[in-house]
């Protein structure tokens, strides 16, 4: 988590989606101070989007710790920045919708992940278990 | 009845795996909440080159477990725990390689009403007569329900 579905009514080529799983990545971790190993993304195409939009991402976010609206409303500026760049759409024709689901709802690497900014401590501990 | 949707990297895990799969995750699932609401598994294969960690093609399979809403922390943690080991054992993977969410019936239908509103409004029907139409034939053909990534 996140987990970032990436709809297009076309294919994006493999050097794109590359580019832009890489730009969200790095959008994504730049705002929330996230590890990027906890951001997945996924590309899905044939989508008949609303009328204008070129790619349409819904991103599921952990919410909470220190993820404020302000912060919130920065991914979804970066992240839609970010696809555009990456892309090559124009920044207008690039949706972003984010759900927040609470940190303890998930499991990654067989734990309950961390809430936002506290990702350090979780990280040294799982480090210790292995 | 209550929706596990199990998105899997192409050839990452293989397609016999899945009824075992299933089998076990709804075995898990009546285990931990009973086996009213039925879960219902909906695969969702990944084509290669499609998905990604860490800004890599990814091999983590992702699994989102509907389940009721304000469940307690303590039933959600011991169902994630039981999920994730049974996954693991199954698919004879490690648990890092799983992201499992037990995500409230609400915020659920949040993520799947974003997924039909992003569609024009006659995308949304054909969406809808193709996800029906390939989870009716892959019933038939597989012996269970899947979707395809891509419309």
């Amino acid at each position: 988590m996140p987990l970032y579905n990436l709809a297009s009514r076309e294919a994006l080529e493999p050097k794109t989606r590359e580019a832009v799983a890489q730009a969200v990545t790095r959008a994504h971790c730049e705002v929330t101070g996230a590890p990027a190993e906890f951001v997945n993304v996924m590309f899905v195409h044939g989508y008949a989007l609303a009328r204008g939009m070129a790619i349409s991402a819904i991103g599921g976010v952990r919410k909470g710790g220190t993820r404020t609206p302000e912060v919130v409303e920065r991914l979804r500026t970066a992240l839609q920045d970010a696809i555009a760049r990456a892309s090559g759409k124009a920044i207008e024709r690039v949706e972003i919708n984010l759900i927040g689901i609470a940190s303890n709802w998930v499991m990654e690497g067989g734990e309950i992940m961390p809430d936002p900014g506290a990702e350090a401590e979780w990280l040294a501990r799982r480090a210790g278990d292995r | 009845m209550r929706k596990i949707i199990c998105s899997v990297q192409q050839r990452k895990i293989a397609r016999a795996l899945f009824p075992d799969l299933e089998a076990a995750l709804k075995r898990c699932y009546a285990e931990h909440f009973g086996a009213r609401p039925a879960a219902v598994v909906i695969w969702i294969e990944v084509p290669h080159g499609q998905g990604y960690t860490e800004g890599r093609l990814s091999d983590v399979s992702w699994i989102m477990v509907e389940v009721e809403d304000g469940l307690t922390q303590s039933r959600r943690e011991a169902a994630m725990l039981a999920l994730a080991a049974e996954w693991a054992r199954v698919a004879g993977v490690s648990t890092d390689r799983i992201v499992l969410t037990l995500c409230d019936s609400a915020v659920l239908g949040l993520y799947l009403a974003a997924n039909r509103k992003r569609l024009r409004p006659l995308g949304r029907i054909g969406h809808l007569v193709k996800t029906l139409a390939a989870l009716w034939s892959s019933r038939r053909r597989d012996g269970f329900l899947s979707v395809p990534a891509n419309l």
